[in-house]
């Protein structure tokens, strides 16, 4: 017994000492790219933050931050929460062959995340959409791409009565005014084996865009014109493609997606700027050497995008007020429009002046590609005007 | 700082516990006293001259209440009552000052703004109800005077117990101030405890509270029976496995240092009615509110009415030392008219009833308490408690709600196993009858202080938004 006593001091007393001299030591890293933020190095000490508790917050935080090991106590946690039969870590599901859907999201209003929704707060916001609509004086479509939970229902045990009442939901209060439901579509094609959703990311894969694609043609009264998918070259990019979905999960085990992009064989003809800058083209396949690799697809993130011809030939102008889904639909929609897709997320507040754009621009058609996960979690369409 | 963070366990412990032991002997309590100021200025750096003032002026009219504690004992009554009067506007004006000042201007003809960006004091309740029991003690003559600065301040701020309790006592500990004997099995035992108490934290407390906070947002937008009573369950065991595993905690780190404190917790949802819940529950504050209030009012040696009176005032006060709020008083209140009830005539019937039925009786009345601790108004609290029986729900249950249940079954059977004193008989019985499998005990401790660090680490662990764009 003496010597349990002795064993379990000498060893409390060592990961104390050895973890906390670990962490000294440790060289600090800059950035997390799992994460993708800064992480917090030593604070800067000084008498006002001192005595505001400033320096003790931020200390914490560069603890948090900077041990030891952190990748393997994150994936170590995400490993017993598994265990424990919960089926999900940090609100992501894990379903069959490795497909991941976030379950529980942050409502405005709410502190804690949820798989519930706010019938009336929902409302509210396509009543904005639809008041926007009918004022609008051009043809609007309207496509609200759902989410991961929603298409790869099928993969999961979990009950799917949010995302019905949130589709049926949809369907009901935007009939009028150009609202294309994709999500059964995209369900059964899923349910079919076909690829066209991510598994670690919460987008669409290519095939998924495409199918959006054939969506706004026929929506334009454009049915004849859509390419068939097998007069494109698919051509894998990626086979190390860790999306969103599995950074937010913390599994370590989890097997990487491909990345497909679709090509028509007209990719050079067209030019393509950035809030201003002129990009590569359709595709930046640098970002396929960081972690993102769905920024492929338009150099990711930015205000403003424009694709027109090289050579000058000027086609109908369509604008695509949109989040990051579009992204990859802009290399179908490109075949046949001049585009101007403006990021309805920018932290610029003025993209959500769509009437201001019109008149500035005053394009053909309007298209609006909102994700269903932006259209509950975020208050930024009620600014839309 | 709380013990359940990364820079107690990694940082701030284990420079303790080596300044402690690896110099000279005398510096133990300088050591103590250095740390535990350390420790409560972290979070709160300027009210940790607010908690100085306190001890300082404890300290001085506890010399002169000895002074005159034999030549003039009027006079000594007198400095004693100036010294809890001057300790207990400190906790009154931080903690109660805006309540009142609301509550009179309320009133026609008077305005009494409230302050605003008056933060409660971390800990302020707790050593303010420390110093007290010292101040009183040594009035009654049951303690000696404490004429070292540093040692009545080491008592007062000491850190394993500063911030959540257990309330100790000035004479309960007074003599380990100075006598306490640090031993190995003592500082295992401590490092065993401590660690059981941050996994009953971290690994059930904080999982049990997510699920509690699950269900509190499901009431709001999707409202069933079955989630209202699953918030209420959730609720309950999380409070006891986060205060009781912070009680371990304090119990053990005091143990690492040579400390013996009472225990404070005693499975408190195996009670078998309200009087021996609060036998069981944060028993350091009922025993502190008896030996203070209620024994001094009179207790029950004066008759039916003073007893019940001296419980309703007592209960009172119990509610509101747990905040500052209408709806602490009513919890308070709550539990003394159970407990008048049972001192009436619901014990005698009780004891006629099967222990299940004692049992099942005492967890949901524990359990309707809580809604009013938790919520945080009437309206609320009322809208909560009739979605139990079924009315303004959608429902019985839905199958979000009847999903969450399902995947936190495991998790709930751990708890409520761990609510008993199950685990600790089988594994008392197992170590006797297998001595050999005592070495298993440093095992599981360590590998409980590694899961509960995982859990730590992932708190900070947030991939950020990127994707919204």
């Amino acid at each position: 017994m003496k010597k349990t006593w002795y064993l379990t001091a000498v060893l409390f007393c060592a990961a104390l000492f050895c973890f906390g001299l670990w962490f000294w030591i440790l060289p600090d890293r800059a950035v997390s790219a799992e994460e993708n933020r800064p992480l917090q190095g030593f604070p800067e000490l000084r008498f006002s933050s001192l005595l505001s508790g400033d320096f003790s917050g931020e200390l914490s935080t560069y603890y948090a931050d900077q041990f030891p090991l952190r990748d393997a106590f994150v994936g170590a946690k995400a490993v017993l929460e598994l265990s424990l039969g919960k089926g999900e870590n940090n609100g992501i599901l894990l379903g069959e062959s490795g497909q991941l859907a976030r379950r529980l999201f942050r409502l405005p209003g709410f502190i804690s995340p949820t798989d519930a929704y706010d019938r009336d707060d929902l409302s509210k916001k396509t009543g904005i959409l639809k008041e926007f609509c009918q004022k609008a004086e051009l043809p609007v479509t309207v496509l609200l791409p759902p989410r991961a939970i929603d298409v790869a229902s099928s993969a999961f045990s979990y009950p799917d009565q949010t995302s019905r009442a949130v589709i049926s939901q949809l369907r009901e209060e935007l009939s009028e005014v150009g609202y294309r439901d994709l999500c059964e579509k995209l369900q059964s094609a899923y349910e079919s084996g076909e690829a066209v959703w991510y598994k670690t990311d919460h987008h669409w894969t290519s095939l998924g865009a495409y199918y959006a694609y054939t969506e706004v043609m026929r929506s334009f009264g454009m049915e004849e014109e859509i390419l068939p998918v097998d007069s494109f070259e698919r051509r894998v990019v990626s086979t190390s493609f860790f999306g969103t979905l599995a950074s937010a999960s913390g599994m370590k085990f989890l097997s990487p997606d491909k990345v497909e992009i679709f090509l028509s064989g007209r990719e050079e003809e067209y030019e393509v700027t950035a809030d201003g800058k002129e990009l590569s083209g359709l595709y930046a396949f640098d970002a396929l050497a960081k972690k993102d690799h769905y920024a492929i697809f338009l150099d990711g993130t930015h205000d403003i995008v424009t694709i027109r011809k090289k050579n000058g030939e000027s086609r109908p102008l369509l604008l695509v007020a949109k989040d990051s889904f579009a992204n990859s639909m802009a290399p179908f929609l490109a075949l046949h429009f001049d585009l101007i897709l403006v990021n309805l997320s920018s932290t610029r507040r003025e993209f959500t002046d769509l009437s201001a754009l019109l008149d500035e621009y005053r394009p053909e058609r309007l298209l609006l590609v909102y994700s269903v996960e932006n259209l509950l979690t975020s208050d930024r369409i009620l600014t839309l005007r | 700082m709380v013990f359940s963070s990364l820079l107690f366990l990694f940082g701030f412990l284990p420079l303790t516990l080596a300044a402690y032991y690896l110099l000279p002997r005398r510096a133990r309590n300088p050591v103590l006293f250095f740390a535990s100021l350390l420790f409560y200025a972290y979070g709160e750096p300027v009210y940790l001259f607010l908690m100085l003032l306190s001890i300082t002026t404890a300290f001085c009219f506890g010399l002169r209440i000895e002074k005159y504690l034999l030549v003039n004992p009027k006079k000594a009554k007198r400095t004693a009552i100036a010294s809890i009067l001057v300790t207990l506007s400190f906790l009154f004006f931080f903690k109660y000052y805006n309540f009142f000042a609301g509550m009179i201007s309320a009133l026609p003809g008077i305005t009494l703004s409230p302050i605003a960006g008056l933060m409660l004091p971390i800990g302020i309740s707790f050593y303010t109800f420390q110093i007290l029991s010292y101040t009183v003690d040594l009035w009654r003559g049951e303690c000696a005077v404490q004429r070292n600065y540093l040692l009545f301040g080491t008592y007062v701020t000491l850190f394993p117990q500063l911030i959540a309790g257990p309330i100790v006592r000035y004479r309960e500990i007074d003599r380990q101030l100075t006598e306490r004997k640090e031993t190995v099995e003592g500082f295992a035992a401590g490092a065993i405890r401590f660690c059981a108490g941050l996994a009953k934290k971290m690994l059930l407390g904080d999982l049990l509270a997510s699920g509690y906070e699950y269900y509190q947002t499901l009431l709001a937008l999707h409202p069933t029976v079955d989630a209202a009573w699953l918030a209420a369950i959730l609720f309950s065991l999380h409070l006891y496995f986060d205060f009781s595993g912070y009680t371990d905690m304090a119990l053990g780190l005091g143990k690492m240092f040579g400390f013996d404190f009472p225990e404070n917790f005693h499975y408190p949802y195996c009670a078998t009615s309200i009087t021996d819940f609060w036998r069981r529950w944060h028993i350091s504050l009922s025993s502190w509110f008896k030996e203070y209030v209620y024994i001094p009012l009179g207790g029950n040696k004066k008759g039916k009415l003073t007893t019940l009176r001296n419980l309703l005032i007592v209960w009172l006060l119990t509610g509101f030392w747990h905040g500052a709020g209408w709806n602490f008083i009513l919890w308070g209140l709550y539990y003394g008219v159970l407990l008048i009830l049972e001192k009436l005539f619901l014990s005698r019937l009780l004891e006629k009833l099967p222990r299940l039925f004692r049992h099942l009786y005492t967890i949901l009345l524990t359990l309707f308490g809580f809604l009013l601790f938790s919520s945080s108004g009437f309206i609320e609290a009322g809208n909560w408690f009739s979605a139990l029986f079924g009315i303004g729900t959608v429902g019985l249950s839905s199958t979000l709600s009847s999903y969450q249940f399902l995947h936190m079954l495991p998790l709930l059977a751990i708890a409520c196993l761990g609510a008993t004193p199950l685990p600790r008989r089988v594994t008392t019985r197992l170590f006797a009858a297998h001595p050999k499998l005592s070495f298993l005990a440093p095992a599981v401790c360590l590998i409980a202080l590694f899961l509960s660090s995982a859990y730590l680490v992932d708190s900070s662990y947030s991939p950020f938004a990127y994707f919204n764009f």
